[in-house]
Formats: structure tokens, sequence, C-alpha cells
């Protein structure tokens, strides 16, 4: 059976394919239907369509997570919006709060923040758990030459030296 | 305070007080020497006896190789022999912590030495009345055990007193049997063997000194000294001992007739104890002379010389070994012996050696010098045994071995060892005992030849060998280890009191085990055998090896000296500190060290040796070894791949943490969602 040929580009990119498809179905319906919603909507996500329209490679965990933090900090506002009643007087005055802004676009500087923050403190942790075990078997090592004696240290080395 | 310690303590507050003192009594003072009674290598002393001060003794002290004639000291020591000097006490004495030496007590004859000279001779009334019955009367007393003196000569006979009224023979007990004697006073069946391997000899060899010691007497000069020891031996062989001893001198019919019977040259006619005691009465046939060997009726010739007596023949073949061999397989000699001297017998078994002999390659001078002795013993039985540098009379060999071994003579002990490993010396004792006993050599026992030849086969390994041999052939031979010696080591419970007593005081520096001591031990002690083979067996300073001289000194411990024993513990330490310094594991050697101490102070080799456990530790200290060993290369590398991971732990941490934003971001969202929904919709 012949092998599928590798896809150039690696993994598929958000908004290409089925998703791309559906989401684009869910906004030409959106607008239709409920158009101060959809452009409240498209508003606040604004960092994350500029996200995927820049996202050369790879990175589909980072960006689905830039994506649901931006949802998150977009859904009060439409909450709002849907309170005060479907109108574009709304949502223009909603888009006219910075607040607002600050919920929609504070949902995906925190989502990029934590992006680039948390595999640094990880690799922290990491680093330090990896110092701390080859600490102790230094010590163990240490130990051991203490109690074989000298000539202990000689054969590890020899042991340790691949024979040429 | 520990078992040394005490030890040491005690022997300070209690110097030995008996020093020079045997059996409490007799006090042996090294400072007054009294060389007239001096015999071989034993020295004399002046004696004072304690409880009579009035006692006139003198004391022999025995050097450390010394073998005393112990069938002569038991009559001694149990009775008063007339006509000999008495001897009055014998045993170890101490002269210092482990200087102890043989020591034999005699009364000191009142009167002078009986110093003949050229030109005041003995009369042969002086001789015949005072001097024959004195000594007669003694032999009367020794040879019908069969016991000789084997010191009967002009210089070892005293005056009783001043006046001269008698005289006493001198003690013929503390030097192995005929070394002392001049040549001349000892008869063809020992002439020619080794001094120190003439050997205890039978009564006839008493008889034959005597008849010298006559002519000695008489002439007043020490008969014939103007010929070496060799050609009196040949001329002997040659004229016949009485016509060669007398030669020159005028004796009465009736001493030479006593002469004739004491100088004869055939043992078997030689005249014995009791017909010397009553030669005036029972001598009717006068008997002959001849010379010292039978005569053939025709002649061989060997190294362009013409034989017809065949220990002439035999003295010559073994000054030429070469030529003697080429005579043996020449067929010649057993055609000689068989035509000439008409000795059937010996002539068959002088071809089955040349026969044996067949095929063997040529000039292999082992073999050659084998079938010439094994020729010569046919040819001379009764004279002594021959193998290159060694000869030895009958019961010689022990001596002469002990001799070597004091003088250290490389040709003798290698000619020995030769002798006792080729199995020589044992096909003569074998093809002796199948004979008619009259005609059996006696050079040695069947017994011995045989344990020798064993001894011989692992002569390599501690407790065999040559020094086995020697302990063997002469069982009362005090211990002549470099530890032992001076200090009249005759058995194992000696053994262990001296070497601890060494032990202690070097600190344990002293080695315990050595050749001799090892053979001591394997000759004098039961169930060491298996632990001497481990030994001989083990690489020499191995750990085996090592452990196995300590399992031997602690069997030696239980057996025979149960007590504490710090000394030999202190050299169990010297033993094995290196050994503790083999185990690789800080821990367990400190261990190990610490319950060795705890045991040392018991002063028990064997709690020593359990509680260290020494092979056992050693093997698992291996084991552990190994395996700390692949651990703490598991641990570099580990490590090392650690340090080297970087990149690693940052893809790892870039996955967790993109996981981790994932969860988080889910999270967030669904409870946007939900609080959203309550807040607006509920």
């Amino acid at each position: 059976m012949a092998k599928k040929p590798v896809q150039q580009g690696g993994t598929p990119h958000i908004g290409q394919g089925k998703p791309a498809f559906w989401i684009m179905i869910f906004i030409a319906f959106g607008l239709v239907l409920m158009p101060p919603t959809m452009l409240i909507l498209l508003s606040g996500m604004i960092p994350s369509i500029v996200a995927v329209l820049l996202n050369g490679n790879g990175a589909g965990g980072n960006l689905a997570a830039l994506m649901a933090f931006n949802l998150a900090g977009v859904i009060p506002v439409i909450g709002i919006l849907w309170e005060r009643g479907q109108t574009f007087a709304h949502a223009f005055a909603l888009l006219s709060d910075v607040y607002m802004w600050l919920s929609m676009f504070g949902g995906a500087g925190i989502a990029v923040f934590l992006t680039w923050a948390v595999p640094v403190c990880v690799f922290s942790l990491y680093e330090l758990q990896a110092k701390s075990t080859v600490g102790k078997l230094y010590r163990q090592r240490q130990k051991l030459i203490e109690e074989w004696g000298g000539q202990f240290a000689a054969d590890i080395r020899d042991q340790s030296t691949p024979a040429e | 305070m520990t078992v040394t310690e005490e030890t040491i303590l005690r022997e300070d507050a209690n110097p030995d007080k008996s020093e020079g003192l045997l059996n409490g009594r007799f006090r042996v003072d090294l400072s007054a020497r009294l060389n007239t009674f001096d015999t071989g290598m034993n020295q004399a002393f002046k004696v004072t006896d304690i409880r009579n001060s009035d006692a006139d003794l003198f004391a022999i002290v025995a050097n450390p190789y010394n073998v005393h004639r112990k069938s002569l000291l038991a009559v001694m020591e149990s009775r008063t022999i007339p006509g000999m000097i008495d001897l009055r006490a014998r045993g170890p004495v101490t002269f210092g912590p482990a200087d102890i030496r043989d020591t034999f007590v005699f009364d000191r004859p009142k009167g002078a030495r009986v110093v003949p000279d050229a030109e005041n001779p003995l009369s042969e009334k002086q001789v015949l009345e005072k001097i024959l019955p004195s000594i007669t009367e003694t032999l009367l007393i020794l040879h019908p055990g069969e016991i000789p003196h084997r010191g009967i000569r002009a210089d070892n006979l005293f005056y009783t007193d001043e006046s001269r009224r008698g005289v006493l023979l001198g003690e013929g007990v503390t030097a192995p049997g005929g070394s002392v004697q001049p040549a001349v006073y000892e008869p063809l069946e020992s002439a020619s063997a080794h001094v120190f391997g003439r050997g205890d000899g039978l009564p006839g060899h008493d008889i034959y000194a005597l008849g010298v010691l006559i002519v000695h007497l008489l002439g007043g000069v020490l008969p014939r000294a103007d010929l070496s020891d060799e050609d009196l031996y040949v001329q002997k062989l040659e004229r016949g001992s009485y016509t060669l001893l007398t030669e020159g001198l005028a004796l009465s019919s009736r001493v030479a007739e006593l002469l004739r019977g004491a100088l004869q040259d055939n043992p078997y006619r030689r005249w014995d104890v009791t017909m010397l005691a009553h030669w005036r009465e029972v001598v009717n046939d006068p008997p002959k002379q001849g010379p010292g060997d039978r005569i053939a009726t025709g002649s061989i010739i060997f190294d362009e010389k013409e034989f017809l007596s065949p220990r002439l023949l035999a003295h010559a073949m073994k000054k030429k070994p070469g030529n003697a061999y080429q005579l043996l397989e020449s067929d010649k000699l057993s055609t000689w012996t068989r035509n000439a001297l008409h000795d059937a017998e010996t002539a068959d078994e002088i071809s089955d050696i040349a026969l044996s002999q067949t095929g063997a390659a040529p000039g292999h001078r082992r073999n050659e010098m084998t079938a010439v002795a094994r020729a010569c013993s046919l040819l001379d039985p009764r004279g002594v045994f021959w193998f290159r540098d060694v000869s030895f009379a009958r019961s010689g060999l022990g001596n002469l071995l002990v001799n070597a071994i004091q003088m250290d003579m490389a040709s003798i002990k290698s000619a020995i060892a030769e002798l006792l490993e080729s199995g020589l010396l044992l096909s003569v004792v074998i093809n002796d005992s199948v004979g008619p006993i009259k005609k059996r050599r006696g050079w040695i026992s069947y017994a011995d030849a045989s344990h020798c030849f064993e001894h011989m086969k692992s002569k390599s390994d501690p407790g065999f060998g040559l020094e086995r041999c020697l302990y063997e052939l002469n069982p009362d031979v005090a211990c002549l280890s470099s530890i032992t010696l001076g200090s009249n080591v005759r058995n194992m419970r000696q053994f262990i009191d001296i070497i601890e007593k060494k032990l202690l005081s070097s600190g344990g520096s002293d080695n315990p085990f050595d050749r001799h001591s090892a053979a001591f031990i394997a000759a004098k002690s039961r169930g060491v055998g298996k632990i001497l083979i481990q030994i001989g067996s083990a690489e020499p300073e191995s750990v085996t090896e090592a452990v196995a001289r300590l399992a031997l000194f602690s069997a030696l411990q239980n057996m025979y000296h149960p007590a504490p024993l710090p000394g030999l513990c202190l050299w169990a330490e010297a033993v094995l500190r290196p050994v503790f310094g083999k185990i690789r594991s800080r821990l367990r050697r400190e261990i190990i060290e610490q319950r060795f101490e705890i045991a040392k102070k018991s002063g028990s080799l064997e709690n020593i040796l359990s509680a260290t456990d020494i092979q056992r530790q050693l093997k698992a200290d291996e084991k552990e070894y190994s395996q700390a060993l692949t651990m703490a290369a598991m641990t570099e590398k580990t490590a090392a791949h650690l340090e080297h991971a970087v990149e690693e732990r940052k893809m790892a941490a870039a996955r967790y943490g993109s996981w981790i934003t994932a969860v988080l971001a889910i999270a967030s969202l669904a409870t946007s969602m939900m609080v959203s929904s309550l807040y607006f919709i509920g």
C-alpha cells in the first residue's frame, strides 16, 4: 500500500479545512441573524484573527489557548449587549467603552503571557530538579569513593571510558 | 588489661631464678669450661651440686643440632654401669628466656686422662689386668641389650683416682654414634662412612674399638696415624686390620691372640663380649687373620687395575662411577661375581641392574649413579651405603642428614634428597626384605625408607621434603626452625611455648612457620596434614595461605596449649593486617578490625579466625565492590546525562507549558461562559 504524501508545512492551520468552513458559515449566519452581536464578537476576537492570520506553522495549541482566553473575555461583553438589547447603538456604545476592550483584549493578553511564562517557569522547575538530582548523584558517588577508596575512583574511570 | 599486657607483666614480675639449674640441683657454670671432657661439638662445663658441695661433676651441654644416643641413655639413666663414668642427671637447662640446652651431668673422674705416649706406653700388664677387665665389665652390661658404647678410645679413658688404681670409660652418649672416634677405631663396616654417618653400630664395633685401643695403649701412639682415612680403609681391606695395626709392635702371644679376636674384620667371626671376658680360658682355636675381605679366585680389571677383593673393587668403583657403569653394562662384573666369587645370587642381581638400565639414555648421570650404587651395595653388603657424595653405615643416615643441615653441605643434602626421592634406597631395602635375615644389610628400616620416599614426593610443600625426612629419621632431634633453634624444642608443647615467648618478645614480627617448623609439626602432631596440604597448594603470600597458616596454629593451640597465647595473637595480627588491607570497603574493614581487636584479647587464634571470618568477608567485599562499581558508573552516567540534557528539558518544559496554558484557557472559557449565562440569563 502506498504511503500517503506528507503534507507540506506540517500540521494544518486554524482556518484551513473543515473548522474554517464551519466558522465561516457561523459568521455568515451571525451577520444575517444578529449583526450587533457579530460586530462585538468580530471586534473582540481581533487578536485571535490576527494570530490566525500570522500563524505560519505549528503552535496550534497556543493559538487555541489564545482564542479560548480571547473568547472568555468577549462573552461577558456579548452578555451585556444582550442584556441592553441587540442594537447597533448599544453595540457601538459598548465598543466605545475602554473597559470592554480591556475585558476582550485582556483575555488575549493573558493568553499570550501564559503561553510565554508557563514554559519558562516549568523549565526553571525542571532545571532546579535536575540540578538537585545531579548533586544528589555526585554526593552518592563521593560516598562510594569514600567507602571503597581511591582505587575505586580509578576503576570507575576505567569502566566509564569505552574501550578503544 | 589485655592478655598480652598481663603476660608481659607476669614475666617481668617473676624473673626465672632457675637459670642454669638442672633438676633444681645441678648448677651449670657456663663461664667454667672443661675442655678435657668436650665431645665433638658438645662443650663441657663445671657443675655445682647445690645439695652436695663436695661432689665433683661436669656437664656436657649439647649443641642444638645434637642427636644423643637414646638407647644408651636409657640404660645409663636406669642404673650405674661399672667401669664407666656415671650419668647423674640429664635434661633441658634454661640459660636464658629462650636459650634452653640439653644437658648431661656426669661424675667427674678423680684421676687424670689415660694419655699414652710413644716414650711411655702402657705395659701389657696394665692393659690386660687393669684396663681390659674394666671395659669388659662395662660392655657386659651393655652388649646383652645390643647396645654398643661407641666411645671406646684412648682419650676417653680416665683413671679412677690419683693413684691410678683403676680406669673409667668416658661417656659415649652425648654425641652421635662413632662421630667422635678416630677413623682407625672404626671397623670396616663403618670405616668408609662419613664421620656423622657411622651410625650407632653393633656391639662388634666396641670389640673392634677395644682392640684398636689396646694397640694404641701398648704402642703409645694412635695406630697408623701416618695414613689418611682412605688409605687406612684400603690397607685394612688389603692386609687385614690386625696385620696393619700391629705392624712393628712386639706383642706377646696372648695379646696377639686377643687382638686377633678383637680386630677380626669379619663381624661374624669377631669376638663378642662373653668371649672377651673369658678369652684366657675358652680360646682353644686361635682366630685366623687375613685380608679384610673375601678373595676371588680370579681377578677383574677395572680402571687399569686388577682386583681380587669385591670391597676394594666397590671402593674403586665409587671413585669412578662412569667407568664403573661401563663395567656394569659390559656384564663382566656379573660374570666375575659368578665365576670368581662363586656368588650366583649376587651375580644375578648385578645382571638385573645392568638389564634394567637397557634403553636408558646414554650418559644419563642419575641412572648411572643409581646403578653403580646398587652394584656397590651388593659387592660390599657389610660396608657403607654409597651414593654420590653420601656414604653411611647402618642407621647412620639420620645423623648424617642432621650434620649436612647443620653445616649446610649442599652437595650432601642434594645427594640424600635424590637418594630418598629416587626410590633407590627403598628398592635396596625391599630387595633385602625378601632375602635371608643374615644377608640383610640394614642401612635403613623399610618403614623409614618408605615414609621418606612418600615425603619426598611433595618435597616442595611445607611439611614434606628433606626436612620432614630429617625429623622422621631422627625422632629425638630438636626442632631446627630459626625461631626455635637453641631452645631444645622436642615436642609440640615445647614448640608452642617457645614460639609464644619469642613472638611475645618480638611483638609478633618473628615467623614461626618455615620449612623446618612445618616439618617438625607434621612429624610430631596428628590431624594437621590437610592444613599443610592447603598451605602447600596455596599461592605464596596469598590470603588462602595466610589463613591456612593461622588455621594450623589454631589447631595446634587447641591440641597442645588451650590457654591464651598473646604472642601468637600478635603474630596473627602481623599476618592479618595485610589481609585486612585487601578489604576494599572502609566500613567493612573497620568492623573486621574491631572484631579482631576484641578477639585478640581472648588470646585464642580460633576466636580470631571465627570473628574475622576473613575469607568469607573478602568474597562478600569483592562482590559488593563490583556492585558498587556498577552503581557508581551508572550514577556518573546519569549525572552527566542530566547535565547535558538542557535542550531536552526546554522541549519538555515547552510541551508541558503549552498543556498547562491550554488547560487554563479551556477552564477560563468554560468559567466565563458559565458565569455569564448564570449572570445574564439566570
